[in-house]
């Protein structure tokens, strides 16, 4: 009798309808620069000229070297190594390293003088 | 008609069903991993498997005693061969995990740890059927000594800590590329040189 509940689950099994999710995509990488940031998205200048825009949310993780970090560390200017996925034709960070900021270019020009 | 005979009209009746059903499930959706089970089917499958768990199994308690040296072997060991479908933090939030059917379970939630430890470890070592769960466990009593020490870890992880799951970072399999790419994001967060030209990059 156990074995014939459990044929009959299997069948059953196969016979119920599943339906059809959001299908996250292949995790990708952005590296640049913050050119901006707020407490829903991030947006990073890439050393080609573009930008990435990548929304942040609770399951967001942030890290600083091997430590946690905060939403709040990330700082305009700030290197960043952003992990992401799209879901629903849009960017969703995974991941956030956060690295060194680097000076303003104004302040470099001025170190020539 | 005979008790006998109603009883097999009745299995047969119940297997034309459930075939039709599958039927028309396999003409509508086809075979795609994309579909989430139902709670339905979710439920036939757990019932399913509990049942297909012989009792002496299921009752089975976990005779590895649990010190700081098992957890951190378990750990070691789940960073390795389980984290590249559950996560390095069981939630199961990985390319892989979340693209399987069923998707792998969230090991934080109690429908894996209101499991027995007997029904942990005999997933762990005979897999399920029709699931992206392979059987992992030999017939080994070392073998099954690890697999109990992974059933450990499973009661572990809704307590991880980060430092626990940066460990696992640098234990987790890795191609030869991916460590090259890891060095250039270190050196580039450092401020040591410039991103990759084309960000964004795949990363499968």
């Amino acid at each position: 009798m156990r074995k014939v509940t459990i044929a009959l689950s299997v069948l059953a099994l196969a016979a119920v309808a599943g339906r059809l999710s959001a299908h996250a995509g292949h995790p990708h990488k952005a590296l640049g620069t913050v050119g901006a940031v707020d407490a829903s998205h991030v947006e990073i200048k890439t050393r080609d000229g573009k930008t990435v825009s990548v929304l942040l949310n609770a399951d967001t993780k942030y890290l600083n070297g091997k430590a946690a970090a905060a939403a709040t560390d990330v700082k305009v200017g700030q290197r960043v190594a952003v992990t992401y996925v799209e879901k629903d034709e849009k960017y969703v960070a995974t991941e956030v390293s956060l690295g060194v900021t680097d000076a303003p270019a104004d302040s470099k020009a001025h170190d020539h003088h | 008609m005979s008790r006998s005979a109603k009883a097999l009209l009745l299995v047969l009746v119940a297997a034309a069903v459930a075939g039709g059903g599958a039927l028309v499930v396999l003409v509508q959706h086809g075979v795609s991993a994309r579909d989430e089970p139902t709670a339905m089917e979710a439920w036939i499958a757990r019932r399913t498997r509990r049942l297909a768990t012989p009792r002496n199994q299921r009752e089975a308690k976990n005779p590895v005693p649990l010190t700081t040296e098992v957890v951190a072997r378990a750990r070691a060991h789940f960073a390795d061969h389980c984290a590249s479908c559950h996560g390095n933090d069981g939630h199961g939030k990985t390319n892989v995990g979340q693209n399987l059917y069923p998707k792998a379970p969230d090991m934080w939630l109690p429908t894996t740890q209101s499991l027995s430890d007997g029904e942990l470890f005999s997933i762990i070592k005979n897999g399920v059927r029709l699931t992206g769960m392979p059987a992992w466990g030999g017939d080994t009593p070392e073998d099954d000594k690890e697999t109990w020490e992974l059933v450990h870890w499973i009661r572990h992880l809704p307590g991880i800590t980060e430092v626990e799951l940066q460990e696992m970072k640098d234990l987790n399999p890795k191609s030869r590329k991916e460590y090259e790419e890891e060095a250039e994001i270190r050196r580039f967060l450092a401020g040591g040189a410039d991103a990759p030209a084309s960000p964004p990059e795949h990363k499968h």
